[in-house]
C-alpha cells in the first residue's frame, strides 16, 4: 500500500466523472404514498413519510415495522418534493448512515408494478407512485404536492 | 486503529456468528466502498500541517502532497435477519507508522428486540459531536476535511464496547436516547515517532432531538485512562531518580487513572439548499492536575446549493484554557534528554488554534463529488500544526489549498 498513488488516481476518476452524464431530471408528477389497503395506516403527515424514508424512523404508526421502497424511475422528483433534496444530497446523506453504521437506505424497486405487487404481499411496506397508477389493494396515505 | 485487546469486538463477532448460524435464511450482504482522493498545498515554508494526530506526516510548506486526506475504505453490511445485522469495515490511510495498511474501524453486530430500541455490540465510531462518526466519508459532508480543530484535541476515532439507542416519536418529532460505553486504544505520532495514547475507558449518554429541518444533541461523557501510555516508562524513570524535581516531574507527566469529563452541543438547520450546523465540545480536565488543560473545540460550517455546486464557509477553533509546559526538570544538569522528552509529551496536549475556511463542492455525479478548499489556518500551540524548524514558536500561520475528490458507492 506505500505505492498508492492517489494523485494520479486522482486524476483518472476526475476525468471519467465529469465525461459521465449526470442522470436525468424528474419527471413532474402526482406523487402518492401508498401501503397496502388492509393497512391499519390511513394518513401520514409529511414528517412521518420524511422519518420513514429518511431511516429516522422503523415503524409505521399503529401497524408494525415499516418496509419503505424506492421506485427508480421517480426516486429523484420524490425526495425533491418532499425534501427539496437532489439525488447527489440523497446519496451523501446515505453515504454518512451506511458508512457509520447506522441504517441502510430503502431497497430500490425498478418497476410500478413490482413496487404495487410488494406493497400487497409484503407486510408494513409503503412506497410510491404516480397518483394515476392507484388500483385495487393499495391506497395513498400522503400525496406529495408539486 | 492498531491491534488491542477486544473483549467486546470479540464477544460482538461471536454473537453475530450465532446469530447468523441460528438463522435458516442466507444472509444479504451489501459491500460498499467509499474514499477520498485528496491533494493539499501550503505557503508556510517551515510549517508541517496534518489533519490529525495519527498521521506520521504532513504537507510541508510549499510542497504538494496527498497523504493527509486520502483515503480507502471498504464495508461489508449483512443483513442476517430482520432484526440481527451487521458491519465490518477496513480504512486505508496515512497512519502514524507511515504505513497505509487496512486497519478494522468498523466491526459490530446490531440486534433490534423492538422497533425503536437497538443494541450495538463490538468496535463503534466514537460518537461526541454530529458527524464525528461518520468523519472518514468525505463524500457525506461538504467541506475537505473533517475540522482538526473539532477532532485533534482527543484524537480517539472508536471504542471496543457498545451502545443502546432508544427512539421515541413525539407527536411529528423524534428525540433519541443514546448510551454507549466501551475502551480505545489510540498511536499518534509526534515528530516522526509513534506513540500509544493512555488506554481509555468513555461511558457517555446522548439526547438528540430529529425534526423536519432542525436537529440538537447534547452529549454528556467521561472518559477515564486506564494507564500511561508510551509515557510510562518515561514517568518510571523520573521516580527512579531520587531528585524532588524528577519527583515532580514525575507528578506532572503521570496521565493514569485521569478522569475527563465531557460536554458536547450540536445544532443543525438543514431545509433544502442551506445547511448550518453548530458544533461545540467541552474537555475538562480534572481540578489541580499540574499538567493537563481543558479544552474548548468548535466549528460553525454554513454551506448553500446552487444546482450542482454547493459553496460553503467555516470557521472553527480550539483553545486550550492553560498552557503549562513546565516540567519540572528545568535547568537540572544531566537531565537535559528526559527534560525534551517531557516537555514535547506536555506540548502535544496542548491545542490552540483556529481556522477560516472557504470552499466548493461540486457534484460530479451521483456518489462522486470534487472539491476546493482554501484554509487560513493560525495556530500558537498544536500537534498538528507544527514549525518544523522551531518548534517553539507560537506564532504558527498558514494559508491551505486544498482538492479532493470523495466518492461512496
Amino acid at each position: 500500500m506505500n505505492a498508492f498513488r492517489p494523485s494520479l488516481l486522482f486524476l483518472a476518476l476526475a476525468m471519467a466523472a465529469v465525461l459521465t452524464p449526470a442522470p436525468g431530471s424528474a419527471r413532474a408528477e402526482e406523487i402518492v404514498v401508498i401501503v397496502a389497503a388492509d393497512s391499519a395506516v390511513s394518513q401520514l403527515s409529511r414528517s412521518q413519510v420524511t422519518n420513514l424514508f429518511l431511516g429516522r424512523y422503523k415503524q409505521l404508526p399503529g401497524d408494525g415495522r415499516a418496509h419503505p421502497s424506492d421506485l427508480a424511475e421517480l426516486k429523484d422528483n420524490f425526495y425533491r418534493r418532499l425534501v427539496n433534496k437532489t439525488p447527489g444530497e440523497i446519496s451523501a446523506y446515505w453515504a454518512r448512515l451506511v458508512y457509520s453504521g447506522q441504517t441502510v437506505p430503502p431497497d430500490q424497486i425498478d418497476s410500478i408494478e413490482t413496487m404495487i405487487d410488494q406493497i400487497r404481499r409484503t407486510e408494513g411496506a409503503i412506497g410510491y407512485i404516480p397518483r394515476s397508477r392507484l388500483v385495487e389493494g393499495i391506497k395513498p396515505v400522503y400525496q406529495l404536492e408539486d | 486503529m492498531p491491534p488491542r485487546s477486544a473483549k467486546s469486538l470479540l464477544a460482538g463477532l461471536l454473537l453475530a456468528c450465532s446469530a447468523l448460524a441460528c438463522h435458516a435464511e442466507a444472509p444479504t450482504v451489501r459491500p460498499g466502498v467509499f474514499g477520498t482522493l485528496g491533494l493539499s498545498w501550503h505557503d508556510a515554508r517551515q510549517l508541517s500541517y496534518r489533519s490529525s494526530q495519527t498521521q506520521r506526516e504532513g504537507t510541508r510548506g510549499g510542497m504538494l502532497d496527498s497523504g493527509i486526506d486520502s483515503l480507502l475504505g471498504l464495508q461489508l453490511n449483512v443483513q442476517a435477519h430482520e432484526r440481527v445485522d451487521g458491519a465490518a469495515q477496513v480504512v486505508s490511510r496515512q497512519h502514524e507508522d507511515g504505513g497505509w495498511l487496512p486497519r478494522l474501524t468498523w466491526a459490530f453486530v446490531r440486534l433490534e428486540p423492538i422497533d425503536s430500541l437497538q443494541l450495538r455490540l463490538g468496535r463503534l465510531g466514537l460518537d461526541t459531536t454530529l458527524g464525528s462518526n461518520s468523519r472518514l466519508i468525505g463524500y457525506a459532508f461538504p467541506a475537505v476535511r473533517p475540522a482538526p480543530e473539532l477532532y485533534s484535541g482527543i484524537p480517539i476515532d472508536s471504542i471496543d464496547g457498545a451502545d443502546l439507542t432508544y427512539l421515541a416519536p413525539v407527536g411529528d418529532h423524534l428525540f433519541r436516547l443514546k448510551l454507549m460505553a466501551g475502551d480505545t486504544s489510540m498511536h499518534v505520532a509526534a515528530a516522526g515517532q509513534s506513540f500509544r495514547l493512555p488506554d481509555v475507558r468513555v461511558t457517555g449518554a446522548q439526547l438528540t432531538y430529529l425534526g423536519d429541518n432542525l436537529q440538537f444533541r447534547l452529549s454528556k461523557g467521561i472518559a477515564k485512562t486506564l494507564d500511561a501510555g508510551s509515557l510510562a516508562p518515561l514517568v518510571e524513570a523520573l521516580r527512579q531518580i531520587p531528585l524532588p524535581q524528577t519527583q515532580t516531574a514525575a507528578q506532572r507527566l503521570d496521565v493514569n487513572d485521569i478522569v475527563t469529563r465531557y460536554t458536547g452541543l450540536d445544532a443543525l438547520y438543514d431545509r433544502g439548499p442551506m445547511r448550518l450546523q453548530a458544533s461545540l465540545l467541552r474537555f475538562a480536565m480534572p481540578d489541580g492536575h499540574p499538567t493537563l488543560a481543558s479544552q474548548w473545540l468548535g466549528q460553525l460550517m454554513l454551506s448553500y446549493r446552487i444546482e450542482r455546486f454547493v459553496p460553503y464557509v467555516g470557521v472553527a477553533g480550539a483553545r486550550t484554557s492553560r498552557r503549562d509546559t513546565r516540567t519540572g526538570l528545568e535547568g537540572v544538569p544531566g537531565l537535559e534528554a528526559l527534560q525534551v522528552a517531557a516537555a514535547g509529551a506536555v506540548d502535544n496536549a496542548t491545542l490552540s488554534q483556529r481556522a477560516t475556511t472557504i470552499g466548493v463542492r461540486y457534484e460530479l455525479r451521483q456518489g462522486m463529488a470534487l472539491k476546493f478548499q482554501i484554509d487560513r489556518v493560525h495556530a500558537s500551540a498544536s500537534p498538528v500544526v507544527t514549525d518544523l524548524a522551531d518548534p517553539a514558536n507560537d506564532d504558527r500561520r498558514l494559508t491551505l489549498l486544498s482538492m479532493a475528490l470523495d466518492f461512496a458507492f
